[in-house]
């Protein structure tokens, strides 16, 4: 540990944070809540109802609301993938890359993300149907981590492929 | 690319079921620890001390001496606050050489800073419940920038801050990639 610099990943942690708490209150805006993030939590519980529906279920929609015969989901903050999306672009930001690649990291993993949320929605209000009693747990601890250990996987690999290397060449 | 990707599957897959059966198993001891830790912090900065945090089972209720005696006290599900101790062994498992006495110590470090991140986390949720959730009383003791600094608090925490402290941890006391992929001979040559 002691060969291992630390002030490059002191200066990243703290852009991490900085850009994180910014992020954070930016989406904590009332105008932000209702008019960005509430419509975009809508179209998620929509998409989800569409794949809910493909596989045979009985499905209604209204607005963040998904509504099975014997269980009812509301989509909220924290299963949106906002988060997951907060964490991530904070992370590109922070770390030093060309804009370029930060762009193209941002689009991709954003995109791969939010497909990945979609699948843990539709699987959550499943599980709620068909498999009530493992329902909190997949909820709290199984979803929430995969979600973010994806956000975590893609960051690293975009850092590897596009950041760490050519700056490394760069040297 | 895909099949250079399974290892990594494999070691994260078991270091997240390590992690959730740590979690899982050390729960309620866990929750005894957390309280005992921050009950002394919130106590700090009142006078007189009178809160008083019990340990129950895996949550936790919120007395203090001054509320009514026939008032319900008002509890926090501690594990909901502590999950990421998931993320961080899944993180850790996935480093190149996961057994190596470096990457142990390192993530050693990281989960005792875990724990004050935890002991953060318990006083912000408690004065969150102070300030918001106790009605009148609330309004009484909480002025409008204490209740708006610790409801934002413990909600940042519970939607990014809990997912954030285990990945800025990793990567605070992960061990260098560099000196990772190096060969064991050219470490020895050093």
């Amino acid at each position: 540990m002691a060969r291992t610099p630390l002030k490059p990943r002191i200066v990243f942690i703290a852009k991490f944070v900085i850009a994180l708490l910014g992020f954070y209150a930016l989406v904590a805006l009332n105008p932000v809540n209702d008019h960005v993030i509430v419509p975009f939590t809508e179209v998620i519980a929509r998409a989800a109802g569409f794949l809910l529906r493909g596989i045979g279920e009985n499905v209604e929609v209204d607005g963040t609301l998904i509504r099975l015969s014997r269980f009812t989901m509301d989509v909220k903050n924290g299963c949106n993938g906002v988060e997951a999306m907060l964490l991530l672009v904070a992370a590109i930001l922070a770390f030093p890359a060309s804009l370029r690649s930060q762009l193209i990291g941002l689009t991709i993993a954003s995109a791969a993300i939010q497909v990945l949320n979609l699948f843990r929605v539709s699987c959550l209000v499943w599980l709620g149907q068909h498999h009530r009693e493992i329902f909190d747990f997949f909820h709290v601890a199984v979803w929430q981590s995969i979600v973010i250990l994806a956000a975590i996987s893609m960051f690293v690999l975009w850092s590897w492929k596009f950041a760490e290397k050519p700056l490394a060449q760069s040297r | 690319m895909l099949k250079n990707l399974w290892p990594s599957l494999v070691k994260g897959a078991t270091g997240f079921l390590i992690g959730l059966a740590f979690w899982w198993a050390f729960s309620v001891p866990y929750a005894r620890l957390l309280v005992a830790l921050s009950e002394p912090v919130i106590r700090i900065a009142e006078r007189p001390p009178v809160t008083r945090l019990i340990p129950d089972g895996t949550e936790m209720t919120i007395d203090r001496t001054d509320f009514p005696r026939a008032s319900p006290r008002p509890g926090l599900r501690l594990m909901d606050l502590t999950f990421n101790i998931l993320l961080l062994t899944t993180l850790f498992a996935v480093n190149p050489q996961p057994l190596s006495t470096r990457n142990i110590s390192g993530f050693l470090l990281a989960s005792l800073a875990l724990v004050l991140v935890h002991v953060a986390a318990v006083v912000a949720n408690v004065q969150s419940i102070y300030a918001l959730r106790l009605g009148p009383w609330s309004e009484r003791h909480y002025g409008a920038v204490a209740r708006n600094f610790w409801g934002a608090a413990a909600h940042f925490y519970t939607v990014v801050g809990v997912f954030g402290a285990a990945f800025a941890l990793w990567w605070l006391f992960r061990p260098s990639l560099a000196l990772s992929s190096k060969r064991p001979s050219q470490r020895r040559s050093k």
